[in-house]
């Protein structure tokens, strides 16, 4: 069964728009190559990261659920599917940064290499031959674990067969296992490196942890915008909305204690080839772009979010789901541009077209893979809070 | 006149029992709507909205934890900042003694650990607990199947609206399996 006749004409609609906008964004910005190629291929890099983050969040919830189950999984289940479907768009933007890596990482020229020891010593690993190996390498790891999955849970929908969910189960474990790891060496390589002396090895997690909340966000978005429409409109119940509200909730906590862990550690040690990151990041008027994510990345949805009553009611939920999105945008714009602009805040025009451009693209993408399915699965056998006492 | 008065203080309340959930909920519902507001369900396992039908909004257990989650977090960093800064002020690696970041990490444990306290103290005070005595197991039926598989409304005798006599026969027509007084 594909989406309801009356919800189609809407998502042909919302598809064409989306694709529309995006192209036309990404169109404009490619005036800003001809213009001022640098100032391009940051915001490239930027848009590809934030973008990226969110389809690879779509594979995480997805391993995430098939191992752990739970209710929460089950209505967000088909978004998800379809944000896992979009990774071979993400590796089509992938391919011109991996043709800009002189103008985007230092480390890839001679006299940066000469000059740092580190740097130079870190040449065996980081070098523009076996980076872009590697990046290959992580969308077939990607590619092989999620679609292989997909297939799996596909025909589990189709047959109801026990034996198969378990083995979907114990799939899918590795898989969240090599997704972890795997997404830790991308975001060191994609947006670590851009700062090739210095290191963490909390920031990919914490990385990570923030794409999964932004997803979360995006997928609680965009169900309360169909929860008024069949399939939704009967199924969805209040506690539906408090499970997603609340991982979103467990997951801003998460980041924020992991970006802190970061900060208080490189803060405490004042060390000199660590402390660099954060004084690029807290002067020249980054400092106000910092303070602000910590207070509304996380001070604000958090005590928005520990409130049962707005857990429970899908339009506020919704607000502080569209907060977040607005501010993971933040938090990656100031983890990705101060390693480039370190005179202080800078903001070009491109960094705003690309955002749109690469965004529109991947969401016209993103309803594509949707209608090609049902919208909801309602024999989920994790499905209990629609099942047991129904009306 | 006395009967009926010595009636309302030898009786706890009135008391239906149900078969499944679902009758339970409606019962509720339904009471509350009849204008009975002092009454209590018992159920094997928690029902959603069952708490809200009857009438029970207001959780103020979720104040007593931010109180004592505010008390965690400002006693907490006080007790800090008064060791680093006035009571043996150390100097670190040149650091300034207030150096408040290092003591966000206690700061969180001690919020973490006086609202977890303040949750559980809170909540069995406002339960009365522990109680050693309560009316509703002279019922011979809810002591057996109360925490089994049966639900239970009782409507209790300090309601404005209880009537003896009335009360029993509003609830004999929700369609229980039993309608049973209870005694003090």
């Amino acid at each position: 069964m594909t989406p309801s006749e009356t919800l189609r004409p809407q998502m042909d609609r919302a598809q064409r728009r989306a694709l529309f906008v995006g192209v036309f964004a990404l169109g404009l910005s490619l005036m800003g190559l001809s213009r001022n190629a640098d100032h391009f291929w940051q915001s490239y890099l930027f848009a590809f990261i934030f973008w990226a983050g969110l389809a690879l969040g779509c594979l995480g919830i997805f391993f995430l659920h098939n191992v752990v189950g739970g209710n929460w999984g089950v209505a967000i289940r088909r978004f998800v599917e379809s944000g896992v479907k979009t990774l071979p768009l993400i590796a089509l933007f992938a391919v011109p940064v991996l043709f800009s890596l002189n103008t985007l990482y230092s480390w890839t020229h001679a006299d940066v290499r000469a000059a740092s020891f580190a740097v130079g010593h870190k040449a065996v690993y980081m070098n523009a031959r076996f980076f872009i190996a590697r990046t290959i390498f992580y969308f077939l790891l990607w590619f092989f674990f999620g679609y292989r999955i997909l297939k799996m849970v596909n025909e589990h929908d189709r047959t109801g067969d026990p034996a198969l969910f378990k083995r979907i189960k114990g799939a899918s474990a590795p898989a969240l296992l090599i997704f972890v790891v795997s997404t830790t060496y991308a975001f060191i390589d994609w947006i670590m490196s851009l700062e090739p002396d210095w290191y963490s090895t909390i920031y990919p997690w914490m990385f990570t942890v923030g794409e999964v909340l932004l997803t979360f966000a995006f997928m609680i978005a965009l169900l309360v915008l169909l929860s008024k429409r069949e399939p939704f409109a009967g199924f969805l119940k209040p506690a539906h909305y408090q499970d997603l509200g609340n991982l979103m909730l467990a997951f801003t906590m998460l980041w924020a204690y992991m970006s802190f862990a970061q900060l208080l550690i490189i803060w405490a040690e004042n060390l000199p080839d660590e402390i660099p990151w954060y004084i690029r990041r807290f002067s020249g008027g980054w400092g106000y772009v910092a303070w602000t994510i910590s207070i509304f990345h996380f001070c604000v949805p958090f005590f928005l979010l520990l409130m049962r009553f707005i857990k429970r009611n899908p339009n506020l939920l919704r607000t502080v789901a569209v907060w977040m999105i607005i501010v993971r945008i933040l938090d990656v714009f100031w983890i990705v541009e101060p390693a480039f602009r370190q005179r202080g805040l800078e903001v070009y025009w491109t960094d705003v077209v690309a955002l749109i451009g690469l965004g529109g693209i991947w969401i016209a993408y993103f309803i594509r893979n949707l209608k090609s399915q049902s919208l909801l699965v309602a024999s989920d056998p994790r499905n209990t809070y629609t099942r047991a006492h129904g009306h | 006149m006395t009967e009926t008065f010595q009636d309302r203080h030898g009786l706890h309340g009135i008391m239906a029992r149900f078969a499944d959930p679902e009758q339970l909920l409606e019962a509720a519902n339904r009471a509350y709507g009849a204008g009975y507001r002092k009454m209590d369900a018992y159920t094997p396992m928690p029902i959603e909205g069952l708490a809200e039908a009857i009438g029970f909004t207001r959780h103020w257990v979720s104040l007593v934890v931010l109180m004592g989650g505010l008390a965690g977090c400002v006693g907490g960093f006080g007790l800090l900042w008064w060791i680093a800064v006035i009571a043996y002020p150390h100097n670190v690696g040149g650091r300034p003694f207030d150096s408040w970041p290092m003591f966000v990490p206690i700061t969180f444990e001690c919020t973490v650990l006086l609202a977890a306290l303040s949750s559980v103290v809170g909540m069995l005070a406002m339960n009365k607990l522990p109680m050693p005595y309560h009316p509703v197991f002279n019922v011979q039926s809810f002591a057996e199947r109360a925490s089994v598989d049966r639900f239970f409304l009782c409507i209790e005798s300090d309601d404005p609206k209880f009537d003896r006599a009335q009360t029993r026969a509003f609830l004999e027509q929700l369609d229980p399996e039993e309608v049973s007084e209870v005694e003090k």
